[in-house]
C-alpha cells in the first residue's frame, strides 16, 4: 500500500497525461476538467487499493475510464459525448498509449521552443486567451480563414516535431 | 489518404473551435463519431490531436486551473526570504522607506498633462511563461534586450554576469548566478544547461521540474539549489523535499533538508558535503538579497486606477500636478542580526513605464529616499492606500515629508 504523500507525488507526475487521456474521452475541455476532478477524488478515496507505485498509471487510467463511463450515463443528452461503445474503444486504445502520451507532452514543450516567432505568438494567443479563431482574427486584424490556416500549419509543425522526437526516443520502432 | 486525413484534421480543428464557443452542431459530433468508429487510424489521429489540445491549454493557461482536490499533507514551513544572493540590499535602512522624485518635471516618463493611462502596454495579450523579476549587474549572452520586468517566452537565456530572479507564471522562482545558461520550457519546467540556480517552489507550483543533462529534479514545494558543470549536475535541498529522476537508469531518489547528490551519466550518488558551501560568492562574500515584503505607491489625486500601476513603483514631483506620486516599500529584517550587517546597498532599476515621453524628462532626475522613524506609521496598507494615509503626509505639500515621522536617508541623481 502507498501513503498519501506517495500518491500525491505520483498524481502530480502523471497529471498531464491523465488530462490528455481525459480530453480524448470528452470533447469539451470543461467536461474533461469535470472528469479529472471526479476521477481524482475517486482515486484519492481509494488509495488503500493501490498496491504499489508501479501500477499507478494503469490504476489511474482505469479510474478515469470508469468515471468517464459513469459521466456518460449521467449525461446521456449531452450532444458532445460519444457513445458508450466508441468511448470504450478510445479508452482501451488510449490506455495502451500511456507511455507515448507522457513522451508527447515532454516533446511538445520542446517543440514549442522551436516554432518561428509568429507561429509561437499565434498558438500562445489562441490557447492562453481561450478565445475562438474568429475572436483571434478580430484581435489580430486578420481573416478568420487566415487564422484557421495559420493555426493548422502551426499544429502540423508541432505534430511533425513531436513525431520526430518521440521516434528518436524509441517509440514506433 | 493524405487528403482524407487533412480533411479530418481540418474538420476536427473547426469542431474544437466551435466547442470553445459553445456553438458546435450535434451533427458535426455525430459525423466525428462515425469517422472514429470506422477507422483506427483516425482514432489514433484524434487521440493525439486531443492530447495536444489539452497539453497546449495546460501549458499556456494558468496553473491555478489545476484540478487537484487535495493538498500536500506535509506542512512546509517557510523561512524568511533571506536566502541567496544579491545586490539590492536595503539592509541598513530600518523598516520603512520612501521614494520621492524631484525635478522640474519628474516622474518616470510622466507627460506634462499627467492624464495618460498608467497601464503598462503589455505585449499583445500573450500570456508569458515567466518574468524577469529582478536583476543585479546582469549581462546577457544573447542578442535579446533583456531587462527587468520583461516577460519571457520559451527559449534559451545566457546570463554572462550578475544575478537574476526569474518568476515563472506558476509561481516558481528561479534565481541564477552567472555564468549560467538555462532554457525556459514552460510555466512548470526549466532546463539548467550550465551554471548555478536556486529554485523556490510555492504550493502553486508543486511539481515544478528542472531538467538536467542526465535527468530531472521534481520539486514538491521547497527550496533547492542545482549546479551543472561540464555535464555533471549536483542538487542540494535547502529546505523541504525533492525527487530526482535519472533518465537512462530510471533511478529515483528522494532528497530532504541538507542532503545533496551528484547526477552524472552513470546515475545518482550521495554527496557527503554540501555544494552550497561552494556557492561562497553567493552566500558569504556577496551581499544578501532581502526581498521587499510590501510595496505600494500613492498618488496625490488618489486616482489610483489611472495613475498608478501595481507592477511598478511610480514616483513624480511636479508643482501643482495631480499625478504627483510617492512609492513605499518595507523590507523585513526581523531575522537579521544588525551586528552582522557590514553595509547595505539600495539598487533602483529604472524600467520603461510606457507612460509619457522621455523627452520631457529633465536632464537630471533626483530620487530622494526617506526612512520612517515613527514605527506607528509603518503599518500602511499595501492595497488601496490614499495619499493622506501614507507616512510623512503633510497637508497641501506634496513636496514635503513630515520631519517628525520621516528622515531623509539620501539622494540618488540619475542623469
Amino acid at each position: 500500500m502507498i501513503t498519501e504523500e506517495q500518491f500525491i507525488r505520483l498524481f502530480v507526475d502523471h497529471e498531464a497525461e491523465f488530462r490528455g487521456f481525459a480530453r480524448s474521452l470528452m470533447l469539451h475541455s470543461a467536461e474533461a476538467d469535470d472528469l479529472m476532478q471526479e476521477a481524482s477524488i475517486a482515486m484519492w478515496r481509494k488509495i488503500s487499493t493501490l498496491k504499489n507505485e508501479q501500477v499507478f498509471r494503469s490504476w489511474g487510467y482505469s479510474y478515469l475510464r470508469l468515471t468517464a463511463m459513469n459521466m456518460r450515463r449521467k449525461r446521456k443528452r449531452s450532444p458532445l459525448l460519444f457513445s458508450d461503445k466508441l468511448m470504450e474503444v478510445i479508452a482501451d486504445e488510449g490506455t495502451e498509449e500511456a507511455e507515448l502520451a507522457a513522451a508527447e507532452r515532454d516533446a511538445l514543450e520542446e517543440c514549442l521552443t522551436t516554432l518561428p516567432e509568429n507561429q509561437g505568438q499565434l498558438i500562445r494567443e489562441y490557447y492562453a486567451s481561450r478565445i475562438t479563431a474568429a475572436e483571434l482574427s478580430e484581435r489580430m486584424h486578420r481573416s478568420i480563414d487566415g487564422i484557421y490556416k495559420a493555426l493548422e500549419r502551426t499544429r502540423a509543425a508541432l505534430r511533425e516535431c513531436i513525431g520526430t522526437k518521440i521516434e528518436q526516443a524509441g517509440f514506433y520502432s | 489518404m493524405k487528403d482524407r486525413t487533412e480533411k479530418f484534421d481540418q474538420e476536427l480543428n473547426h469542431l474544437l473551435d466551435q466547442i470553445r464557443h459553445d456553438s458546435a452542431l450535434p451533427e458535426d459530433v455525430q459525423k466525428l463519431e462515425r469517422q472514429l468508429s470506422e477507422s483506427a487510424d483516425l482514432r489514433a489521429r484524434y487521440r493525439a490531436r486531443m492530447r495536444m489540445e489539452q497539453n497546449l491549454g495546460d501549458i499556456f493557461q494558468s496553473s491555478e486551473d489545476a484540478v487537484i482536490p487535495f493538498e500536500l499533507p506535509v506542512e512546509k514551513p517557510r523561512g524568511q526570504h533571506l536566502f541567496f544572493k544579491v545586490a539590492a540590499v536595503a539592509a541598513v535602512i530600518a523598516l520603512g522607506m520612501f521614494l520621492l522624485i524631484s525635478g522640474p518635471l519628474g516622474g518616470l516618463g510622466e507627460s506634462p498633462s499627467g492624464t495618460e493611462s498608467a497601464k503598462t502596454p503589455v505585449a499583445p495579450t500573450v500570456e508569458s511563461i515567466a518574468k524577469l523579476e529582478s536583476t543585479s549587474e546582469a549581462a546577457w549572452g544573447s542578442p535579446l534586450k533583456v531587462g527587468e520586468g520583461m516577460e519571457l517566452q520559451p527559449g534559451v537565456l545566457q546570463l554572462k554576469a550578475g544575478m537574476v530572479d526569474i518568476r515563472f507564471s506558476s509561481g516558481a522562482l528561479v534565481s541564477l548566478e552567472a555564468p549560467t545558461e538555462i532554457k525556459i520550457v514552460s510555466p512548470m519546467k526549466v532546463e539548467l544547461l550550465s551554471g548555478r540556480a536556486l529554485v523556490e517552489v510555492p504550493d502553486s507550483a508543486v511539481g515544478f521540474e528542472m531538467l538536467l543533462p542526465d535527468g530531472k529534479i521534481i520539486d514538491y514545494g521547497t527550496r533547492f539549489s542545482a549546479i551543472v558543470n561540464e555535464g555533471e549536475a549536483s542538487c542540494e535541498v535547502l529546505e523541504g523535499e525533492v525527487w530526482l529522476h535519472h533518465a537512462s537508469t530510471g533511478e529515483k531518489k528522494q532528497l530532504v533538508d541538507s542532503q545533496a547528490v551528484v547526477m552524472d551519466q552513470n546515475g545518482l550518488r550521495t554527496l557527503d558535503f554540501l555544494p552550497s558551501k561552494s556557492f561562497g560568492s553567493m552566500q558569504q562574500n556577496l551581499p544578501v538579497l532581502l526581498r521587499s515584503v510590501r510595496e505600494n505607491s500613492v498618488v496625490v489625486s488618489n486616482e489610483r486606477s489611472i495613475l498608478l500601476n501595481r507592477d511598478m513603483l511610480l514616483v513624480k514631483l511636479e508643482k501643482g500636478s495631480k499625478a504627483n506620486r510617492r512609492s513605499l516599500f518595507t523590507i523585513d529584517l526581523d531575522d537579521v542580526d544588525p551586528k552582522q550587517i557590514e553595509s547595505g546597498t539600495l539598487n533602483l532599476n529604472l524600467v520603461p513605464s510606457g507612460i509619457g515621453f522621455s523627452t520631457y524628462l529633465p536632464n537630471m532626475i533626483t530620487f530622494s529616499v526617506y526612512g520612517i522613524t515613527d514605527e506607528s506609521k509603518e503599518n500602511w496598507s499595501d492595497g488601496n492606500l490614499l495619499w493622506h494615509e501614507a507616512p510623512g503626509y503633510v497637508p497641501d505639500r506634496p513636496d514635503l515629508l513630515d520631519p517628525n515621522t520621516t528622515r531623509l536617508l539620501g539622494r540618488i541623481k540619475v542623469p
